[in-house]
């Protein structure tokens, strides 16, 4: 039980995960990401309602996304998730792209 | 809370209570059906301006009662929805909240099940639709997973009644059982406990009471959840050592984190949750959605993405409306025959007036109601379709683009295109929305989406008053102000009375299912019910009060001798009370050029728009003309200029909508003044607009 209940990083296929950036280094939100393209979060922007609201769908830094669709709004995979992000929200979520 | 008296039928088992709660497709909804059957009935809560549905279920000699929470994804206070089960949940003291999840999506699913047992009352959870994820290759060990979660676990197949039985027994067993209320037990982290354990004592100083442990609000606190602060700044005030503590403790974790302490906590759930899901979940590869992206691709695709959503809905609403028709004219024919057996069985000379508010009233009116249903029902029908398919998510995605700009939600879209066929059904498919502004606000400007009983009396006035080549044009552009006004409108309200920042749209897109004919039915059948029930009296007793407006009082005998039946009816309505107000309201409507005959016709219109046709027969000596009638488009070529024409077709397409609609709008918005708002303030608008059209109009004529 105690194991089970340290910080365990979600993201196990992408390996370990990079400590949120502190300094914007090379991110960018997700409106500039193209289909097929992952990511990680880092940021989102917003009030503590818009967070709570997105980490409740599985949205919250240091999760792995890739990104199925964008035509504004995106069609976004977590893991075996799909989710619809909307044209308001795109560009509230700062993520850091995989090279 | 209701009062409970121990029943002695129950054999002195105790009755129990149950919350059923899940995500909002975790399939919760065919789960409440399956287990109460048709016992339901719409529950009312202090405070709850959602509707909560309850039912009831016999089990073990206990009786069970079982209220359907709205479905969430947290239980933050974000939306009415996630607030009206939280307090439900800790005001009304459930003796077991079942927590539906979707078996093939555990991880996400169990962030809200984590959040009920934060809230300490007795969880069991309910592992549905576990046959996807069996058939995914998920091997799921429900008995460590308990011991993790320290619940009880049943796996379910909602649709095909696999594991209710279970359900009932665990669900019993569960309730008999004491619980000592306990603070969670999901540890947060070093960083994160200390600050709690700096937070709580200062908590426990003080004279909060919020049923609940102290830990519970001191991470509510953290979290900056603003049902719960606002509540511990009432109590404590403003500058109290709780509030200056908890600004340190928020400091430090930003400090420590980089993160604000919503994001931490979030992950401190779901940390545990993925932690427990490691040791206890077998999964393979990732299948469920290579099908789904598939067909994503050419269903979501930019450049066929919205003719085929166009395609799919205009195919989908011609059917029903085609489909639709021959119930309607059954049930019409009915209820004509029932009159008529009425009127022929009825003694002669006795009662007359008796007999015409029976006939006349009574059953016009039951007979109103409920031609509206096969319309409904199949509409309601389409929906679920689109909704158990999977294609609504892709829907809104495809709208979201151009709904954005009005500042409403790509899934509004859905009600306003349905908005064409009936206005009704519209409004009724605003739960979809989320969010309580959105749905507000598409529900206002719904009327402004033409619906089908006011095609009529355009095709009366347009053949009657524009050359063949005219017709087409004129018609689209009444449809085309409507929508127009609609847009306008709905930016309006979102910047004043819905103030606030657009509902953002996040939703899931669940893979492409095969919906079963099962949930179909059923997700039709209760919505079809519902709308029967709720407006059903409301509209027969309007339908009852025009009726006597239009029918008194009577004109004496010698008025009517000598008339021919068209004419006698003519004198009648003009001597009504609807015919007085008609035209004693004259002067208030010749600047918009209506006389008092359009007026009184208007008044008849509120029962059903299409009855607009019919009055204006009546009020011109011509009997109940249709709308292809031409003596009566003789009639009114004779008497109105296209100018008048023009705008009588605008007023009848802005102002005030159908008795139905008004009702329909009371019953969903849950307050009557938003009906009254609506059926008000769309009606001050038709007037100045067409105020405006027709002065206009008139000038521009003079100058000519």
């Amino acid at each position: 039980m105690k194991d089970l209940c340290r910080w365990i990083s979600r993201n196990e296929d992408a390996g370990k995960a990079d400590p949120p950036a502190a300094g914007g280094e090379a991110t960018v939100s997700l409106r500039d990401m193209k289909a097929g393209e992952s990511a990680t979060v880092v940021e989102i922007h917003g009030g503590g309602g818009l967070v709570r609201r997105l980490a409740s769908m599985g949205i919250l830094p240091g999760v792995r996304v890739r990104v199925v669709k964008n035509s504004g709004s995106i069609i976004l995979a977590i893991k075996d998730n799909r989710l619809v992000i909307g044209r308001g929200m795109v560009k509230k979520v700062l993520v850091k792209p995989e090279e | 809370m209701t009062v409970v008296a121990i029943d002695m039928t129950n054999g002195g088992h105790k009755p129990v209570t149950i919350a059923l709660a899940g995500n909002p497709n975790s399939g919760k909804t065919t789960i409440f059906n399956a287990l109460t059957g048709s016992r339901h009935h719409v529950g009312n809560y202090p405070g709850v301006t959602v509707e909560v549905e309850e039912g009831s279920f016999r089990h073990k000699g206990h009786e069970v009662t079982v209220v359907d929470l709205p479905g969430t994804y947290s239980l933050t206070a974000h939306s009415a929805d996630e607030l009206v089960a939280r307090n439900y949940v800790m005001h009304e003291d459930p003796d077991v909240v079942v927590c539906v999840l979707d078996s093939s999506n555990l991880e996400r699913h169990l962030y809200l099940a984590v959040q009920f047992m934060e809230l300490e009352v007795p969880v069991v959870l309910a592992f549905n639709m576990s046959d996807i994820a069996g058939a995914k290759g998920q091997d799921i060990d429900t008995s460590l997973l308990s011991r993790f979660f320290d619940a009880r676990i049943v796996s379910l197949v909602g649709h095909k009644g696999v594991g209710l039985e279970v359900l009932k027994d665990t669900i019993v067993e569960v309730s008999d059982q004491e619980h000592p209320r306990k603070p969670t037990y999901i540890s947060y982290g070093r960083e994160v406990e200390a600050e709690l354990s700096r937070l709580i004592p200062r908590l426990e100083e003080t004279s909060l009471d919020y049923g609940i442990h102290p830990r519970w609000l001191a991470i509510k606190l953290l979290e900056g959840d603003e049902s719960v602060t606002t509540y511990v700044k009432d109590v404590c005030g403003e500058s109290s050592d709780v509030l200056s503590e908890l600004g340190k403790s928020v400091n430090r974790i930003n400090v420590h984190f980089g993160d604000t302490p919503e994001v931490v906590i979030a992950d401190g759930r779901y940390g545990f949750i993925s932690g427990a899901c490691q040791e206890a979940v077998n999964m393979t590869v990732e299948t469920r959605h290579s099908m789904s992206d598939r067909i994503d691709e050419l269903l979501t695709s930019n450049i066929l993405g919205i003719p085929i959503f166009l395609g799919l809905m205009y195919l989908l609403f011609k059917m029903t409306f085609t489909m639709g028709e021959y119930p309607m004219v059954w049930i019409e024919n009915l209820f004509s025959w029932i009159s008529s057996t009425v009127v022929q069985s009825w003694p002669e000379g006795v009662a007359d007036p008796m007999r015409s508010l029976i006939v006349d009233g009574v059953i016009a009116g039951v007979g109103g109601v409920l031609v509206f249903v096969p319309t409904i029902v199949l509409l309601f029908f389409a929906i679920a379709l689109l909704e158990d398919s999977g294609y609504m998510a892709r829907a809104a995605f495809i709208m979201d683009g151009l709904m954005h700009k009005i500042g409403l939600h790509g899934k509004s879209f859905i009600p306003m295109l349905i908005g064409f066929g009936c206005t009704v059904p519209a409004i009724m498919a605003t739960r979809m929305l989320e969010s309580r502004r959105d749905r507000l606000s598409t529900m206002l400007v719904l009327p402004l989406f033409s619906c089908g009983a006011r095609l009529p009396i355009y095709t009366l006035f347009i053949g009657a008053f524009f050359a063949d080549k005219w017709r087409t044009p004129m018609l689209m552009m009444i449809y085309l102000i409507g929508i127009a006004i609609a847009v306008i409108l709905a930016r309006l309200l979102r910047a004043t009375l819905f103030k606030g920042e657009a509902e953002a749209l996040v939703m899931d897109l669940p893979p492409y299912r095969l919906p079963t004919f099962k949930g179909l039915m059923e997700h039709t059948w209760d919505r079809a019910w519902l709308f029967v029930r709720k407006a059903g009296t409301v509209i027969v007793v309007i339908s009852m009060i025009l009726w006597v407006l239009t029918s008194y009082p009577k004109p004496g005998e010698d008025k009517l001798e000598g008339l021919n039946a068209e004419d006698a009816a003519q004198v009648e309505l003009s001597y009504s009370v609807a015919g007085r107000i008609g035209k004693s309201f004259e002067p208030v409507m010749k600047p918009v050029g209506f006389d008092w005959k359009t007026t009184t016709a208007l008044i008849g219109a509120v029962a059903a728009k299409e009855v607009f046709v019919a009055q204006l027969g009546i009020v011109n000596s011509l009997g109940e003309g249709g709308a292809t009638s031409e003596p009566l488009r003789e009639v009114l070529r004779r008497q109105y200029s296209p100018l008048q024409a023009f705008c009588i077709m605008l007023f009848c397409l802005i102002s005030v909508p159908c008795a139905v609609t008004v009702v329909a709008t009371w019953k969903e918005s849950g307050a009557w003044y938003w009906a009254a708002l609506q059926a008000v303030g769309l009606t001050l608008l038709a007037y100045i607009i067409t105020f405006i059209v027709y002065q206009g109009g008139m000038l521009i004529g003079k100058v000519v």
